[in-house]
């Protein structure tokens, strides 16, 4: 896991927004959406000390 | 009217992130990996914002910022899920009597909110027509942006190098003297 790389195509998609590059803005947001959900089940799926 | 509110919603996300690069460098607090993955959501945010103040208003824009506030919004529940029970701590300082990560989830559901306000308000672009040319203040949002998703994207390259960060990160693993 490279904890930059959602950052890092976060970046791509804010240089492809600012120049103007709709679609591929948009493909590079999305799969900075499906990494963090991704890293986010990663990251939160271990047993809280709650219950729910 | 939608313009400036997304051009003043856009220098919002990038204030929220100059605060956590704030407390990062002059305060030597480190992101975890689940608050990355808040600061991720701003940044998102703001590509679909900026989105439409580059290419024109649309749906698709403020989806994806409803799709990354569900993301970014469940890391900080996640978060303040670990820490509510009394005695097992928290993580990093509080402002204004809350920890980061209850503010995330709070700015999270503040932008479910706005985005729901302006697709309420919002007219749909007629075929053909193009988005205006940027302002001075849209532009200045746009490049701040895209200056602070560049800083975060360097500051995590730092810190974890090319690989997972720490739970509980104390150094940076590229630059170990800074802190």
């Amino acid at each position: 896991m490279v904890m930059a790389l959602p950052f890092l195509l976060g970046l791509l998609a804010a240089v492809f927004a600012y120049f103007g590059r709709r679609r591929s803005a948009l493909v590079a947001g999305a799969i900075t959406v499906a990494i963090q959900a991704w890293w986010l089940v990663y990251h939160a799926t271990d047993k809280l000390s709650i219950g729910l | 009217m939608q313009r400036t509110f997304d051009t003043l919603a856009l220098f919002g996300l990038s204030a929220v992130l100059l605060v956590a690069f704030y407390y990062q460098f002059a305060l030597g607090e480190l992101p975890c990996p689940l608050c990355a993955l808040q600061r991720v959501g701003f940044i998102v945010a703001g590509v679909a914002l900026m989105l439409n103040l580059r290419s024109g208003y649309s749906p698709a824009h403020y989806g994806l910022v409803l799709l990354t506030s569900v993301a970014a919004g469940g890391a900080s529940l996640r978060q303040i899920a670990l820490h509510v029970v009394p005695g097992s701590g928290s993580y990093g300082s509080a402002l204004l009597g809350w920890h980061f990560y209850t503010w995330a989830f709070v700015a999270y559901g503040a932008l479910v909110v706005y985005v729901g306000a302006m697709l309420l308000v919002t007219r749909a672009p007629q075929a053909g027509e193009r988005a205006p040319r940027l302002g001075f203040f849209a532009k200045l949002a746009c490049v701040l942006l895209v200056v602070v998703a560049a800083a975060n994207a360097a500051a995590f390259l730092l810190e974890c190098g090319l690989g997972p960060c720490p739970d509980n990160p104390v150094r940076y693993l590229w630059w170990p003297a800074l802190r």
